[in-house]
């Protein structure tokens, strides 16, 4: 009579038998690998974001690192052209020593006797640092041949192949003129 | 089946999704340490090559100070006269400057060398015939006017009249290709 809802109740019978024992494992098997996913989930996540940070960190490196290789290597490029440029000036200048300061020169080692009767300098075509001298000097001779080559050392000139041919009344010189800084 | 054998097989379904989702974010987190390793190791390669190229570029510098010494002297020289009627109206000026008497004059563009950075020059060859100390001050202020012009022919004789000098000579001016 205290309660009803008891006494209503019939009592059943088990309409199946109880699990064996080794099924009883499974639910704890659930449970504790639920336990451990969740706590690797977690580690490989992070473990995850971490390489993902590092790897965006590194792509940032490698981008810098390849801008600045880059400039770098524009530089070098400049440098290089600049370089070239400078390679092809110096070629050109090696064969351009002014000659106007060696007719000058010539003209003044002029002793009272002498005078140049003509004076050739031709650059060799080939090797525009090599000048080819034709001098021929009336009057004078060989002293005044040494005092025009004396007057051309002066400007830095050594001389090669020199040929001296003296004349009656002239002497005819020629040599090949290599500036010294060549 | 019976429920409770349902409610097994259905634990043990879950416990494998479980496994097999642990397992594939444990591979998912492999290869994103593979990738961060593989990414550091390009970046340590990309800055070593960077430094390389600083040391490569250092050593150029050094290398070629004094080339370049002298192309920054000589550029403006050799940029004067971007084309042969540059160069023409050039030595015209210098002619008409130095107010000596000139007999002839001609000028050609020769090719110098096709493959080089001056593939041409002006050729100019001119005659002039004045007394001996002008056309030779002429010809030195011709060459201080133009550093880069190369007289590859000078040829002096006496002239018609008491002191003068009969000059030929011919000049090269450089032309600068694009």
């Amino acid at each position: 009579m205290n309660d009803p809802i008891h006494d209503l109740k019939t009592e059943r019978q088990n309409v199946s038998a109880g699990l064996p024992p080794a099924y009883k494992l499974v639910p704890a098997a659930f449970y504790l690998v639920a336990a451990a996913s969740a706590f690797l989930s977690l580690y490989f996540y992070l473990g995850k974001k971490t390489y993902q940070a590092t790897e965006a960190e590194m792509r940032d490196r490698i981008s810098a690192a390849q801008a600045e290789e880059s400039t770098l290597v524009a530089s070098q490029q400049a440098i290089v052209d600049e370089s070239k440029q400078a390679e092809a000036y110096a070629k050109w200048l090696e064969g351009s020593h002014p000659l106007q300061p060696v007719a000058v020169a010539v003209g003044r080692s002029m002793s009272k006797d002498s005078t140049v009767a003509a004076l050739t300098l031709n650059r060799n075509p080939e090797i525009p640092a090599h000048t080819f001298l034709q001098l021929k000097i009336d009057g004078g001779g060989s002293g005044q041949i040494e005092t025009t080559l004396d007057a051309i050392y002066a400007l830095d000139y050594q001389t090669y192949s020199a040929q001296q041919v003296k004349g009656e009344k002239s002497t005819d010189f020629q040599a090949t003129l290599i500036h010294s800084a060549n | 089946m019976k429920s409770h054998q349902s409610a097994c097989a259905f634990l043990l379904f879950l416990t494998g999704a479980m496994l097999y989702g642990v397992n594939a974010l444990r591979n998912a987190t492999s290869a994103a340490r593979d990738l961060s390793t593989q990414a550091q190791s390009e970046a340590e390669t990309a800055e070593q090559m960077a430094q390389l190229a600083q040391i490569q570029l250092k050593t150029l510098d050094a290398k070629t100070a004094q080339l370049r010494l002298l192309q920054s002297e000589w550029k403006p020289h050799f940029e004067a006269h971007r084309t042969p009627q540059d160069a023409e109206q050039r030595i015209v000026e210098i002619i008409r400057e130095g107010d000596v008497f000139l007999i002839s004059q001609k000028f050609e563009t020769r090719e110098t060398d096709k493959d080089s950075l001056i593939p041409t020059a002006l050729v100019a060859d001119l005659v002039v015939e004045d007394d001996y100390a002008k056309a030779l001050n002429w010809l030195g202020r011709l060459e201080e006017a133009i550093p880069s012009c190369r007289i590859s022919k000078c040829t002096l004789e006496r002239g018609d009249r008491g002191n003068d000098i009969h000059l030929i000579v011919q000049i090269q001016i450089p032309i600068l290709g694009s």
